[in-house]
């Protein structure tokens, strides 16, 4: 069972069984779009994991590179960053041993371009879970 | 795949997600979606011809 918001004085409150607002955003940071799911907007959640699931694999088909997180790199790391950004799917990746990245094959710049994109966009999803989840976007109830 | 073929998937892919973000409504959704699928592709040509007029 998670943890419940009861307090009347923050903003948000106003239905009482509203999800503590980190349980759907650790879950959006997991897996994309399941922070969605758990606050009742299945739809939007499907939408997005299907956006950036497919992004993040598009990526990897196209010979992108998961960039390692090297600190004598700045361009490299914030690269490195971004793409971690999808969770379970990085790590699935990082392990699967996928995304070594090939320099060489054409669509290279794009294949890392879509992993990035892929990252950021599921920071974005984390940041709307964020808002649902504290009220400050939409009624969860209302929302597809 | 081509340069114009991973324009078009990028855009696809991008597009809904930026529209599920951005908009509440089903129907406000799916304009948002196709207008975003169409400024990115269009852009893009656009600016690819711009590149060919000034490159020639």
């Amino acid at each position: 069972m998670l943890p419940r918001v009861n307090d009347p004085g923050t903003r948000g409150s106003e239905r009482p069984d509203r999800p503590e607002p980190l349980a759907p955003c650790a879950l959006a940071l997991a897996v994309p779009g399941l922070g969605h799911v758990l606050l009742g907007r299945r739809g939007t959640g499907g939408v997005f994991f299907a956006s950036i699931g497919l992004l993040f694999l598009f990526g990897l088909r196209m010979e992108g590179e998961l960039f390692p997180l090297d600190p004598t790199a700045p361009l490299t790391l914030l690269a490195g960053l971004a793409e971690m950004g999808v969770g379970t799917l990085y790590v699935a990746a990082r392990l699967a041993g996928w995304g070594e990245g090939v320099p060489a094959a054409a669509t290279y710049e794009y294949g890392y371009a879509f992993l990035i994109v892929a990252g950021l966009l599921n920071l974005l999803v984390v940041l709307d879970a964020w808002d649902i989840a504290t009220g400050r976007k939409g009624d969860e109830a209302a929302a597809p | 795949m081509s340069h114009f073929e991973a324009l078009l998937l990028f855009a696809a892919l991008v597009s809904p997600a930026l529209a599920c973000l951005l908009r509440e409504e089903t129907g406000a959704r799916i304009r948002f979606a196709l207008w975003s699928f169409a400024g990115f592709t269009g852009f893009a040509v656009a600016v690819g011809w711009l590149m060919f007029a000034l490159g020639a």
